[in-house]
């Protein structure tokens, strides 16, 4: 019985190990700081500030930023057909400014977006897309700096 | 006899743990597109129910339609699998020497992308017009053209149903179209979030960008 007992407890444990690893291959995740984004407009340079860990508009009035979205789509995932996001912002303006995730093809042609508000944070945010496909976020800042764009963490 | 049943036990934990592997393993697109179609067939369930005259030759109509839709998916989650089992892509005559490692090559993803927006546009056309929803999603969309920060994008057709609206665009391919596209969408985030598009090249360069506007939120896959 004791031998018997044994060989169970190493079937599971061998097995639930394997099942482990294998949800490890899913689990891959690129975290950017939101620091990447940069003006939409050429025109509003000098208003957008930096911060170790973010972007903010020091403008009287909101400005809209752009943010690279790096992606290594891995070919034999399912992940690979579609972007994810979990963006991280703050807005204490106390009004709503909104954010687009696109996807565009290798030849720029647009492909499709989702949109989302700045401040909604921790939601994750998905549009569909092809092994090839490259993504980013348009936002539209707060004035005055009351709101910035923390991390962006692909998935 | 301990033996025996040791073993017996032994096999029994192995198969249901098999299962469990099994189905972590699974895409986790399938299961979540699986679940996300319900919401849509319920919806035309209860319209359905609701009273609306709907005649045979309709019913048929729209289960062709469904067919076509249905297939459209298949034929993008088949990717996927294909990667899977092939190894490599399907594509003979692929565009890069990169893209024929992959094992989805650039037309692969060309014709993905067509199945999809096949789909929508199927979906699309099975809404019924709710009026009101209409002419506030219409009226929604011309106050984006008509932004400051959009500039002038003119738009040929717009066609709002029940759940989303088809808007027809002109690009001249001079650049500004695709300069103000983006803060298009970024105006409507809020009242048609979801947004797929359907870029048709024409004679001279420039092109016809057909955008589907949704009001439902993509779901994000499961992890």
């Amino acid at each position: 019985m004791k031998f018997g007992t044994s060989l169970a407890l190493a079937l599971v444990m061998g097995v639930l190990s394997l099942s482990g690893l294998s949800t490890g291959v899913y689990a891959s995740q690129v975290n950017s700081q939101g620091n990447m984004c940069k003006n939409y407009d050429a025109a509003d340079a000098t208003f957008i500030d930096y911060f170790v860990y973010g972007t903010r508009n020091l403008a009287t009035v909101d400005k809209a930023v752009i943010c690279p979205i790096v992606r290594v789509p891995t070919v034999l995932l399912s992940a690979a057909y579609s972007i994810t996001v979990v963006f991280d912002g703050v807005d204490s303006s106390g009004q709503s400014h909104p954010c687009t995730l696109y996807s565009y093809d290798t030849d720029g042609t647009f492909l499709g977006s989702q949109g989302f508000l700045l401040g909604g944070s921790s939601i994750p945010t998905s549009v569909n897309a092809t092994l090839w496909s490259t993504a980013s976020v348009l936002c539209i800042l707060p004035a005055n700096g009351q709101g910035y764009i923390r991390t962006i963490d692909l998935y | 006899m301990q033996l025996r049943r040791a073993t017996l036990i032994g096999v029994l934990i192995l198969g249901l743990v098999s299962c469990f592997a099994y189905l972590r393993l699974r895409s986790p697109g399938d299961v979540d597109q699986g679940a996300s179609r319900l919401p849509a067939a319920q919806q035309r369930v209860m319209a359905l129910a609701g009273g609306a005259v709907v005649t045979n030759v309709a019913d048929i109509a729209a289960l062709r339609e469904e067919v076509a839709s249905l297939r459209a998916e298949l034929l993008g989650q088949r990717r996927p699998l294909g990667a899977l089992t092939s190894g490599h892509g399907t594509s003979q005559n692929s565009a890069s020497a990169d893209a024929g490692s992959s094992p989805q090559t650039r037309e692969d993803a060309a014709r993905d992308h067509q199945a999809r927006v096949a789909a929508v546009d199927s979906e699309f056309r099975r809404q019924i017009i709710d009026p009101t929803w209409s002419a506030a999603a219409s009226s929604a969309i011309r106050g984006a053209l008509n932004n400051d920060a959009v500039g002038g994008i003119q738009a040929d057709n717009i066609d709002c149903r029940s759940q989303s609206c088809r808007v027809e665009l002109h690009d001249d391919g001079s650049g500004h179209f695709a300069k103000s596209l983006p803060l298009f969408a970024l105006q409507l985030a809020g009242t048609l979030p979801n947004v797929t598009a359907n870029t048709i090249p024409q004679p001279g360069g420039g092109s016809t960008v057909i955008l589907y506007l949704s009001r439902q939120v993509e779901a994000a896959p499961a992890r």
